[in-house]
């Protein structure tokens, strides 16, 4: 028997998908893909697939982890080619390997998650000085109250990409796995200012505990 | 292709119920965009609802593998989601490239495959702006078509589709299309609408309802007399024709999560109640083999463990044992189950559930559909009491404690005896499997017991009887609880006034299709689900166009809305069968080589049994 830790994307429209669509949807594609997944015992086996702390509905990620155990040995690099083989892009598996069988499980050690915001301005005029000041304060408040940390600041592009991305904010906290990152929109939300904004919102990191220092949950 | 739709769309997303349904995306999505002739094929309720329907993925495989079709998937966008498009003023979109219906597609498809799904055609009509009568159209609305069981009597719909398919539509699909695309080739532009239905007549099954209207009356006589009689569709050589390979594996969980393989298509065991077990006559069964390796296609396909094998009753098919054997030895992979939607109470069912039950006990469902012997036999049923508690007493010794029963209640000729047989058969259930088990896990027993009201419904032996008033259905109801004595036993039941609106929807002419309309303008949609479902409505909707939605018995003779509908079944054969069955008396299967001669066999279109 061997542990299989994967990195994988949850991208484009599948951000939409709930914890549990996402589950069933690696178990078929771990199916399709006839690496020899390991099945629980008893009268309804199940493959052993067990998914990192959720995402939130809506929310995208370029970090997303999942434990797959398997039945002997087999290569990172192949339990990689043969489930991207078998899966859609926007959930694609970026990184695996071979974990030793005692590791904790990710729910009981994922302590912290990047998320990028994105605000999408629909006017053509980008924010004035007082708004992003509002903006600014709410960001403050809430990283605060959450206990997390402002990764990276704002960054005004300047309509110099693609026409949809102009006049996009974006900017990354660093939030503690059991904050709603829901909640921490809406709070932005009412800044009245922002009402014809809307955001999209990426996961881009987790990370665990290791040695009084946070990890990626590869690096183990 | 990205819609400039698209962006809208996923900006409503986070406001609305499940969006899950309205992504697409899925694993086998074709990745068509386009085609000379482009289909959308609309299923009239959400997303994991349609997604059940095989017909639906049967159709998609067949239009997106043929080189110059195009078809493309809609679902009835949920009342918030409805809202919501509304308010940001989106037209109905494809579910795969996120395209308004009215301008992108030549062809617009809806699956009918229940009366209660009716106020949702015209709903996902309005959405996407087309106009609800057909007469009102013009050239820039796509064709609206309809088929599926609900087309067997197109008339309450009629005016609201420029044309049906009846039966059967692998070939009669591509034949539409093909004709469709011939008429904008020979024209080189948009061709004129009139013109197109004019060529889709003369395809065998297509029904123009705009032809059907004779002296303003549509009632028709069974032969045809007026000179309208549109002829099923019926496929021959089953075994020959195409089981999708990649279906498509939705997200969302739906109803029939797993490989679904139709094995069998038909059933002559002859429930008069039944009307697949008509529309879909004669028997056609598909080969071992051919079954075998569309499992072991679609498993690899899609990644789903469990397989249905799916039919009107699949343990009547010829080599349903060796089969099952094959399908069990396909792989040794753990979680594999199989599941049979429709099985037979006898004790050769409970040996063919147990072997399955080997990979993944699953659940068991009996229909023994009436409580006396007599009432059984009126149907057709033609099972005994010894028979049901053999079968049941059997599944208990073999390791089942829930056992799932469906009755109906409301069916000619029942008294109230019968309905109380129903109380005294279930209770006769449990002694048996007390007796049986001497005490041993008897406490783990539970009877899930779905007591519906029967619904008479167009081309059955039945189709002539009266529905009974919602109060009489609740009555009897209560006769059964009263005499249901054990905890052990959960009944279930239908609304009363659900079955008298499906009767009134299956049994209408013309006429119902003001009521329908009324009923949406009302605000009628999602009827089929309990928490929609607002009976007020209906009564006002029927009201309003003059008529009741309490049915009446039509004489037998009188001239149907469904008359000009020919199914291949001998009107005077189910004249023969309804006189049978108001005096108990049984009709044998045809399987057996008994012909009852329902004349649905003539030229090529016969039984056909799979090792023979």
């Amino acid at each position: 028997m061997s542990k299989v830790r994967i990195k994988y994307r949850k991208a484009e429209v599948l951000r939409w998908l709930s914890h549990m669509e996402t589950y069933r949807a690696w178990m078929r594609i771990i199916r399709r893909s006839e690496i020899p997944i390991r099945y629980s015992e008893g009268f309804s086996p199940h493959p052993k697939i067990s998914l990192g702390p959720a995402l939130p509905v809506g929310v995208g990620s370029e970090a997303e982890y999942m434990d797959i155990k398997l039945e002997g040995d087999m290569a990172a690099a192949t339990v990689r080619e043969s489930i991207n083989s078998k899966a859609p892009e926007a959930l694609m598996v970026l990184e695996a390997k071979v974990i030793p069988d005692q590791t904790k499980s990710l729910g009981a050690t994922v302590k912290y998650s990047d998320y990028r915001f994105y605000l999408l301005n629909e006017r053509s005029d980008s924010l004035s000085a007082q708004e992003r000041c509002v903006l600014e304060g709410s960001i403050t408040k809430q990283v605060g109250k959450n206990r997390g940390q402002r990764i990276k600041c704002f960054e005004w592009s300047q309509g110099n990409e693609k026409e949809e991305q102009k006049n996009m904010i974006d900017f990354v906290l660093r939030l503690p796995v059991s904050t709603r990152v829901k909640d921490t929109l809406t709070d932005l939300d009412e800044v009245p200012d922002l009402k014809n904004c809307s955001f999209v919102v990426d996961r881009i990191a987790q990370w665990i505990g290791k040695d009084k220092m946070l990890a990626e949950p590869l690096q183990i | 292709m990205s819609s400039k739709y698209e962006r809208q769309l996923y900006e409503i997303l986070p406001d609305v119920r499940r969006p899950s349904r309205y992504i697409g995306a899925e694993w086998n999505q074709s990745s068509k965009d386009t085609g000379d002739v482009s289909i959308a094929l609309a299923y009239p309720d959400v997303y994991e609802i349609g997604m059940s329907n095989l017909g639906l993925q049967l159709l998609y495989d067949i239009i997106n593998s043929h080189e110059r079709f195009h078809c493309e998937r809609v679902f009835a966008p949920w009342i918030d989601m409805e809202a919501e498009m509304q308010k940001k003023g989106l037209p109905l979109l494809s579910l795969e490239t996120k395209v308004p219906i009215k301008d992108s597609f030549d062809l617009f498809g809806f699956s009918l495959q229940y009366e209660l799904t009716f106020t949702n055609v015209l709903r996902m009509l309005r959405l996407a702006g087309i106009p609800l009568r057909s007469e009102e159209r013009d050239e820039s609305c796509p064709l609206v078509i309809g088929g599926g069981p609900c087309a067997f009597n197109p008339e309450p719909m009629a005016p609201f589709f420029d044309l049906f398919l009846i039966g059967e539509a692998e070939d009669a699909i591509l034949e539409i299309l093909d004709t469709v695309d011939k008429e904008k080739q020979k024209q080189n532009r948009k061709p004129l609408r009139e013109e197109v239905l004019k060529s889709l007549s003369r395809i065998e099954g297509v029904y123009i309802p705009a032809k059907g209207e004779i002296n303003g009356s549509s009632r028709f006589t069974e032969k045809g007399e007026q000179g309208l009689s549109i002829k099923r569709r019926v496929m021959t050589g089953i075994d020959n024709l195409s089981i999708p390979k990649n279906p498509v594996v939705p997200y969302m969980e739906t109803i029939h999560d797993r490989c679904v393989i139709e094995v069998m298509r038909g059933c002559t065991r002859g429930c008069r109640f039944c009307q697949a077990g008509i529309v879909y006559r004669p028997t056609r069964e598909r080969k071992v083999d051919t079954v075998v390796k569309a499992v072991s296609e679609q498993i690899k396909a899609t990644g789903y463990e469990d397989v249905s094998l799916s039919s009107l009753s699949t343990t009547d098919h010829s080599q349903i044992v060796e089969m099952l054997e094959a399908i069990a030895n396909l792989s040794k992979s753990p979680g594999r189950s199989i599941s049979l939607p429709s099985m037979r109470t006898d004790q050769f069912s409970v040996d063919i559930a147990a072997t399955i039950a080997k990979m993944k006990r699953t659940g068991l469902t009996f229909a023994p559909e009436a409580g006396t012997e007599r009432l059984r036999r009126v149907i057709n049923k033609g099972l005994t009491e010894a028979q049901i508690l053999e079968a049941t007493t059997k599944a208990f010794k073999m390791g089942w404690s829930r056992l799932k029963l469906y009755f109906m209640i409301g069916l000619p000729t029942e008294t109230d005896e019968d309905v109380i047989g129903i109380a005294q058969l279930l209770n006769k259930i449990l002694s048996a499997a007390r007796d049986e088990l001497k005490g041993k896990n008897v406490g783990r027993i539970k009877l899930t017991v779905s007591v519906a009201s029967f619904v008479p419904k167009p081309h059955t032996p039945f189709q002539w009887i009266k529905t009974l008033l919602p109060e009489e259905i609740e009555r009897r109801q209560k006769l059964i609880r009263d005499n249901v004595k054990s905890k052990q036993i959960f009944l279930r039941w239908h609304d009363a006034s659900v079955s008298v609106l499906e009767a009134a929807l299956a049994r209408g002419g013309r006429e119902t299709a003001n009521a329908i309309e009324n009923a949406c303008k009302l605000g009628a949609g999602f009827d089929s689900w309990t928490e929609r479902f607002e009976f007020e409505i209906w009564k006002e909707a029927f009201s309003l166009a003059g008529m009741d939605v309490g049915e009446k018995a039509i004489n037998v003779g009188e001239p149907l809305p469904w008359g000009h509908i020919d199914t291949g079944i001998d009107i005077d054969w189910l004249k023969r069968e309804y006189e049978l069955a108001t005096s108990a008396e049984e009709t044998e299967d045809c399987r057996d080589n008994l012909c009852s001669e329902c004349g649905v066999c003539r030229g090529k279109i016969g039984l056909e049994i799979a090792g023979e």
